[in-house]
């Protein structure tokens, strides 16, 4: 069944950088080439856009300029969570939710875990209708370490 | 499966009306549309879409094709999504290093 997935990844900055980089540095980062609407149409995305504040948009600057919505923001706690209704290629109606916490760690670093969840209530269903699937877990975590803080 | 795929296979709450359907008994295109409030050939769509991300699978039965959940499919998209994250998660990871060796270079 579809279970929430859960990521977590460790970082030398602090929980505030790491947010901030998330948020207003989205298109620096986020793979614009592949995890994107316009990759679904083998084209590269010119960005991604989180606005930050509750309510805010969340969206994809497409290879050609136009603007896909893939969600919105529903929490938004600078250096501490961010939480997204989620629906890339679809409507608000079906939207999923992702939500990243962010925590300093003890001395210095950071730990970031997402958590992409809201798949599971309909797959339950039709879990239980048809019995249990075997669902190897195997989960990757994209787990860095990066040089000394600055 | 691709990106496009997986996403649109779960986004529509027919198509997951017509999974659920099939995941309380298998079934032909027809029966299926029988007991939802959409056309045959919307019905037909949505299996088509549903069985390229690999969530149901047909057979053949006599002249008619049964349809029905594919057990690994679920696991599979987890899978994909779980992938899906992880390369992103790796993409901030390596935006925070370059950041930290501008500051420390």
């Amino acid at each position: 069944m579809v279970e929430p997935v859960v990521k977590t990844l460790e970082l030398a900055c602090d929980a505030a950088h790491a947010f901030e980089v998330f948020t207003t540095r989205t298109a620096t980062w986020w793979p614009l080439d592949s995890h994107t609407v316009s990759a679904g149409a083998d084209k590269v995305a010119r960005g991604v856009t989180i606005e930050p504040r509750l309510g805010g948009a969340v969206y994809e600057t497409t290879h050609d300029g136009a603007r896909s919505d893939w969600g919105e923001v529903l929490a938004f706690e600078p250096g501490v969570r961010l939480a997204m209704s989620w629906h890339p290629g679809s409507d608000p109606g079906t939207a999923t939710r992702v939500e990243v916490v962010f925590t300093d760690l003890p001395g210095a670093g950071a730990r970031v875990v997402l958590t992409h969840s809201g798949w599971e209530v309909w797959a339950e269903q039709a879990a239980e209708l048809r019995g249990n699937y075997e669902v190897g877990w195997g989960a990757v975590f994209a787990d860095r370490y990066a040089g000394a803080c600055a | 499966m691709t990106y496009q795929e997986s996403l649109t296979a779960l986004a529509d709450p027919t198509r997951r009306a017509v999974f659920e359907a099939l995941a309380a008994a298998p079934s032909p295109v027809g029966a299926l549309a029988a007991g939802l409030p959409v056309s045959r050939p919307a019905v037909s769509q949505h299996l088509k879409v549903l069985s390229d991300a690999g969530l149901v699978e047909a057979r053949a039965e006599g002249t008619r094709r049964i349809y029905a959940v594919r057990p690994a499919g679920l696991a599979e998209l987890r899978a994909w999504l779980d992938g899906y994250w992880s390369d992103v998660l790796a993409g901030l990871a390596a935006e925070i290093e370059q950041g930290k060796e501008k500051r420390n270079g």
